[in-house]
């Protein structure tokens, strides 16, 4: 490869020959080797100055209803009763009260106590829309921007852009994602290096991941997350003696072939996989936590014990440089049951993110993570029964709180019910722009060649929301 | 004589949902007299009473159904066609608005005057004339120039080239060695010297079969090749073993698991609502079989796109080519999609995909939208192509109750492929139908309680209708002996063609301008790439024999390239799905021509192919570093060496199950998914049942569900069968290393080897000989002395009698043998 060639080597070059070395040249000795590039997970600088380092995606699966939580519409209640667009349901006011929230006044429900005293950091989106009314397109497409195809996922395309900071642990992390839906496409790399997948960890939730049923559809939940994290054979002493031999036979490899980027990529993979068995478990042991920190998540109380968790992770992943952390909550799909439903899904989630958020602010940490928050579409204004709203793709509510984002604010609108997004409206390839460029990654500047493509999480589209950027 | 063969092929209707329907274009004109009659009465009845529903302007269509056009009526809705022109009795449209079927009435506010009816039974007796056209959205004319077109590379017919002659060297044995030598030499770069015997014969193991040669295998090889008397007796004793390996079995599991990269292979739907196939695994079966079989790769191609339509002469050879069709089955399906024609049109889309990329390496669904923005395909070749494959039923089979999109199965019940499960009684099956009927009564019960307004709970309701059709699948698994019945995948034609047109955008909504049926045409003879008007049939076989042909300019070297990648771990043409603008020019453009016109030559005979190139002195050379090579050529475009390359997730799990002596090497009977049965994951099937399924059967047979493949595959770079993958990624993971170290299924394999070896005089020496093939040297030697030095003094906190002491260092010694990265690395 000349010179002028090697300028050119695309990252998927990068990445077949030198998987994940970590520096590992110097410790080879190898002249030859001057030339290879970095890891495909190291850090790397953005297109521009970021507002955000890092994202934790707080996924409400099941489409969460913005009339009842973040989207006030007083003439819904004035119009209750009254028969809606759609012959046979009537439109149906939010049974919660809604109140204007701290010095910004933003209009919340009471669904959301704790979080509502955070109202100065929310910037809330209320008109979103998406393409499609089904969960699973709707959910994948949120996820991949794309539900007809199978592309790569939000996060996928984040630790593509920036790397990672973590040499210990994975860089994109999904907690508890759901299992339909598109299952691991949510955060899969598709056509990307599979490096830059997400981690699937498995979060035992003492408020649903405990239920028999999701049991025995997942799996039990695995202490640390992960599979294989702990040789249960061996003591890490004799552990290490064996891979000592492994890493020995390894460089025997290497002397007698001169060059081998596999050997190079399996000896570093294998030393930040023994790293990994000390990390996760470290990172997933919560008992160094204080008692009031724990409280402040809600740990330890039936209602907010599995999401308080989850946050709590997010939080220490994000401290060990994690780049993008999703959580799952779900399912908020009321078709019936609103009353019951909502208040025990807002509940679970309420305490808990109000906690991550006053923690991630006590730390400094606020300003360099940007939080989401939301689902893959909203509810219907009308009500089959009384008690419940269908699905809503055309206009509901999301919102964004640190990393860069105006606090206080309110972006979008729909209409006087809450059925169509209709002012500033935000389609989800608007939100992902508006993500990387928090990222200070350009959408349509991160590309990935693929079936003969510049492919871009975008696509075609998206719009980079400035007016929410603080 | 196929036709009527074709009429006896019972198709099962348990899964039957009518998600795919032919539309037969009615002939008749509409006269001027029976349009004014439409104007007059049918078209303002139905502006006020179904546009509100059926309609582009409809906030929601209703039931996938549009009336507002000619062609969307009769498209009709997801229940199938809602006319039959001529017939009013036989028309949905007219039960509808008759009010005669209580669960199908329209418009459901209340039934339309007498008289209106009357002039529905009318219009629609008179062949439902309707002189409303589409708003054909413009068509722009194409900008491509295919004149021009033509001229590309992989678009003119492969020429013969002049073998390149070399002077003063002895260094070349075969053609493919002059071609190779020559491009070395302009670029100042010399072949490395050839590989010993014994990496040739680990190789070629491993390259052949995907499997690692015994020690045995290595010393016999070894001493015959090493001890050839002359270079001619070495070739020939090379030859032997490639004749031996390509005769092999295993061959054709390890060259049919490429090929179903490259038909994204899977036994699940994948995509939205993620179902198992629990049939998928025959063309699985097939596949494995044609390789072994080597059967003419142009054959594989028309059986594969067209098996249905070929003349046979025995029933076991009718199913076996059906079975093949199950290559248009099997791609990822979006069975959730609530409406049908989006449904079909991405199944389609699908086909054409996997189509063109797995047999042309050209990505034509790119122009499912727009022209190929780089390719010379116009959107018309889309939907001339669209036409094609929307004249063909495909099917897959889901139970109805999991799956908004389903179609039957072919049933080839009796005609010599084999039975899963056994015979039962007639008691047996009575009882099965007693429970299939009772499961039926409850969900009758059950829906008539909803619809009189009674509170079912949704879990209730749900569960009745899945058991519905698992008593149903149950039963209607045995024909009516008790007989386990054969079902599998794959296409039909329509009872007749379905016109196509081009759609706006791609759009299903924004239909334009009719498209003939017909080929792509940048690769077809000028003029002649549509379909003659008196085909009868989808025009698949049509399509079939037009990719198999020799003339076709893409085909042979696609397949050519295909090959030469699994044996050399990249393609003359690295991107090996895309010989478009796109795709990467071919290294050796001349060879590759060379070796489409011998595979040809070879009347598309892999094996002989494979073993052409395999005995070139290219093949052979070893995989040594050269540092002045390195400098001019880091990648090895020129194949200076042979490169190094990560084994497969298959190979790596086969070779650990090989080694520890646990691989059980008859092929399995059907799917091991059987046990986990049909449905939905996630929600009818959970995924730990799939997970937890385990079997010392090579990795081909392991069950192949989307996002749920086997681990140790998995985090090895198998593909997800989303699309077509002819190339897999080589990636290394910290996970794949977490699964070497600590798994059971790894610790297992160690266990075993350990166990192997252990009463052996040299237990350490042995055990390093079956994982690598070679002895270990003296360097390995004193690690290992170390490696039980250091054991045992780490193991003194462990209180451990002398033999276990011994028997867990072993242990722990094959296993860092299985971590190695020699272990899955082949030179």
């Amino acid at each position: 490869m000349s010179k002028s060639n090697a300028g050119l080597m695309c990252r998927r070059d990068t990445l077949k020959t030198l998987s994940a070395g970590f520096g590992y040249l110097a410790f080879a000795g190898l002249a030859t080797l001057q030339a290879q590039p970095r890891s495909p997970l190291a850090a790397r600088a953005p297109h521009f100055l970021p507002r955000a380092k890092r994202v934790i995606f707080l996924c409400m699966h099941g489409g969460p209803s913005h009339l009842d939580t973040f989207d006030y519409k007083p003439a819904l209640r004035r119009d209750n009763g009254r028969s809606s667009r759609y012959a046979g349901s009537a439109l149906c006011s939010s049974p919660w009260t809604f109140r204007p929230r701290g010095q910004s006044g933003l209009w919340i429900s009471d669904l959301y106590p704790h979080l509502a005293q955070h109202a100065d950091e929310l910037c809330l989106l209320r008109g979103m829309h998406c393409d499609n009314p089904s969960h699973s397109q709707a959910f994948v497409q949120m996820h991949t921007g794309n539900f007809q195809f199978v592309r790569p996922s939000l996060g996928a395309w984040a630790l593509y852009g920036l790397g990672t900071e973590s040499d210990s642990l994975p860089g994109f992390i999904s907690i508890n994602p759901p299992t339909g839906v598109g299952g691991a496409q949510n955060f899969g790399s598709a056509f990307l290096p599979a490096v830059y997948q997400g981690t699937r960890f498995n979060i035992a939730d003492s408020s649903q991941r405990s239920r028999p049923v999701d049991i025995a559809r997942r799996g039990p939940a695995n202490p640390f997350g992960l599979n294989h994290v702990r040789n249960e054979h061996l003591s890490p002493s004799l552990q290490r003696v064996q891979l000592d031999l492994v890493q020995q036979l390894n460089r025997e490899v290497l002397d007698r072939t001169g060059q081998a980027p596999l050997v190079e990529g399996a000896i570093e993979s294998f030393e930040l996989a023994f790293r990994m068995q000390e990390a996760v478990p470290r990172v997933m042991d919560l008992s160094t936590e204080s008692r009031e920190t724990l409280a402040l998540y809600g740990i330890g109380s039936e209602l907010t014990d599995g999401f308080g968790r989850q946050c709590l992770l997010a939080r220490r992943f994000a401290e060990a440089g994690v780049r993008f952390i999703e959580l799952g909550h779900g399912t908020w799909d009321q078709h019936n049951n609103l009353r019951e439903a909502m208040a025990r899904n807002a509940g679970n989630t309420d305490k808990p993110i109000a906690g991550l958020i006053a923690d991630l602010k006590r730390r400094g940490m606020l300003q360099d993570t940007l939080i989401l928050w939301g689902g893959e579409f909203g509810r219907t204004p009308h009500s089959p029964d009384g008690d419940g709203r269908d699905h809503n793709h055309t206009g509901y509510a999301m919102w964004m709180a640190g990393g860069g984002v105006k606090g206080g604010f309110s972006y979008g609108a729909t209409d006087e019910h809450g059925y169509e997004a209709v002012e500033n409206k935000m389609h989800i390839h608007d939100w992902h722009a508006t993500i990387l460029h928090l990222l200070g990654l350009d959408h349509e500047r991160l590309t990935f060649r693929h079936a003969s493509r510049e492919m871009r999480l975008t696509d075609v589209s998206g719009t980079v929301a400035r007016d929410i950027l603080a | 004589m196929h036709r009527q063969r074709m009429t006896t092929l019972g198709v099962a209707t348990l899964w039957l949902v009518g998600g795919v329907t032919a539309i037969a274009q009615d002939g008749r004109p509409a006269t001027t007299a029976a349009e004014a009659f439409f104007e007059a009465k049918i078209r303002p009845v139905l502006v006020s009473h179904c546009y509100q529903c059926h309609s582009d302007s409809a906030k929601k269509t209703r039931g996938g159904l549009k009336l507002d056009s000619r062609s969307a009526l009769l498209a009709g809705g997801d229940n199938g066609p809602v006319i039959v022109p001529g017939s009013a009795e036989k028309s949905l449209l007219f039960k509808a608005v008759s009010y005669h079927d209580k669960k199908l009435q329209m418009p459901p506010k209340g039934k339309l005057p007498d008289a209106v009816v009357a002039d529905f039974r009318k219009w629609i007796d008179m062949g439902a004339p309707d002189p409303r056209v589409p708003k054909a959205a413009s068509y722009v004319q194409t900008k491509i120039d295919l004149a021009k077109g033509r001229e590309y590379w992989a678009y003119r017919s492969p020429k013969k080239p002049a073998i390149p002659t070399i002077r003063g060297s002895e260094w070349p044995r075969t053609d493919v060695d002059r071609f190779i030598l020559a491009t070395l030499m302009q670029s100042k770069l010399k072949p490395v010297k050839d590989a010993d015997a014994r990496s040739l014969v680990r190789r070629l193991y491993f390259v052949l079969t995907g499997l690692p040669p015994t020690p045995e295998a290595v010393t016999t090889w070894t001493s015959r090749i090493d001890g050839a008397v002359s270079a001619v007796a070495r070739r020939d004793a090379i030859g032997r073993l490639v004749d031996e390996l390509l005769a092999s079995p295993r061959y054709g599991e390890h060259w049919g698991r490429h090929w179903m990269d490259v038909a994204r292979f899977a036994e699940s739907t994948g995509g939205d609502a993620n179902n198992i196939l629990l049939h998928a695994w025959r063309y699985r079966d097939y596949v494995i079989d044609a390789f072994n079989a080597d059967k003419s790769f142009d054959r594989f191609i028309i059986e594969q796109l067209a098996g249905d339509l070929l003349p046979f002469s025995s029933d076991k050879e009718f199913a076996a080519n059906v079975v093949a069709t199950g290559f248009l089955a099997c791609g990822v399906k979006l069975v959730a999609e609530e409406e049908g024609r989006r449904f079909f049109a991405d199944l389609v889309d699908e086909q054409i995909d996997a189509t063109t990329r797995a047999f042309l390496a050209t990505t034509v669904a790119c122009a499912r939208c727009h022209d190929h923005k780089f390719d010379p395909i116009p959107q018309t070749d889309y939907y001339a192509l669209a036409g094609i494959f929307r004249s063909t039923q495909t099917h897959f089979g889901l139970m109805k109750a999991q799956a908004r999109q389903t179609t039957p199965l072919l049933d080839l019940t009796g005609l010599g492929l084999p039975e899963i499960g056994r015979q039962i009684s007639l008691a047996q099956l009575a009882q099965l139908r007693d429970k299939r009927d009772k499961a039926l009564k409850h969900q009758e019960e059950t829906l008539a309680k909803m619809r009189a307004g009674e509170a079912v709970p949704q879990s209730v309701w749900l569960r009745s209708r899945t058991d519905r059709d698992r008593t149903q699948v149950a039963y209607q698994i045995y024909d009516d002996k008790g007989n386990p019945r054969v079902f599998a995948m794959g296409v039909q034609d329509q009872e007749f063609p379905v016109e196509t047109r081009l759609l706006s955008r791609g759009e299903v909504d924004k239909p334009g301008a009719k498209v003939p049926r017909g080929f792509v045409q940048v690769i077809t003879k000028t003029g002649e790439h549509l379909l003659p008007s008196t085909i009868k049939g989808s025009g698949r076989l049509e399509l079939a024999k037009w990719i198999a042909s020799p003339d076709n300019p893409l085909t042979a070297r696609v397949i050519a390239n295909r090959v030469w990648q699994h044996l050399f771990g990249r393609g003359l043409v690295r991107t090996v799905d895309d010989f478009g603008k796109t795709g990467e020019p071919p290294t050796h453009p001349e060879l590759l021509d060379h070796l489409a016109i011998r595979l040809v030559e070879h009347k598309w005979s892999i094996k002989a192919f494979i073993r052409e190139i395999v005995l070139s002195r290219t093949w052979q050379l070893s995989s040594e570093f050269d540092e002045s090579n390195f400098a001019l050529d880091p990648e090895n475009r020129f194949l200076w060496r042979m490169s190094s390359r990560r084994l497969t997730g298959e190979q790596i799990r086969d070779a650990m199950l090989l080694v520890s002596g646990n691989l059980v090497v008859k092929r399995p009977l059907g799917t091991f998914l059987t046990s986990v049965g049909e449905g939905t994951i996630g929600r009818s099937v959970n995924e730990p049942d799939i997970r937890k399924i385990e079997s010392n059967h090579r990795s081909v047979y392991l069950p192949r569900v989307r996002n749920v493949l086997p681990e140790l595959l998995e985090l090895f770079d198998a593909p997800d069968a989303s699309l077509v993958m002819g190339a897999r990624e080589t990636t290394t993971s910290p996970l794949q290393s977490l699964y070497l170290m600590n798994s059971p299924l790894v610790r297992r394999q160690a266990d075993g080897l350990a166990r192997r070896v252990k009463d052996a005089g040299d237990p350490f020496g042995v055990a390093h000989e079956l994982a690598f093939g070679r002895p270990a040297t003296a360097r390995e030697r004193k690690f290992e002395a170390a490696f039980v030095v250091n054991f045992t003094k780490a193991a003194r906190s462990e209180t451990l009698s002398a033999d276990d002491l011994q028997r867990r260092c072993l242990e722990a010694y094959c296993h860092a043998l299985l971590c190695s990265a020699e272990f899955r690395i082949l030179d």
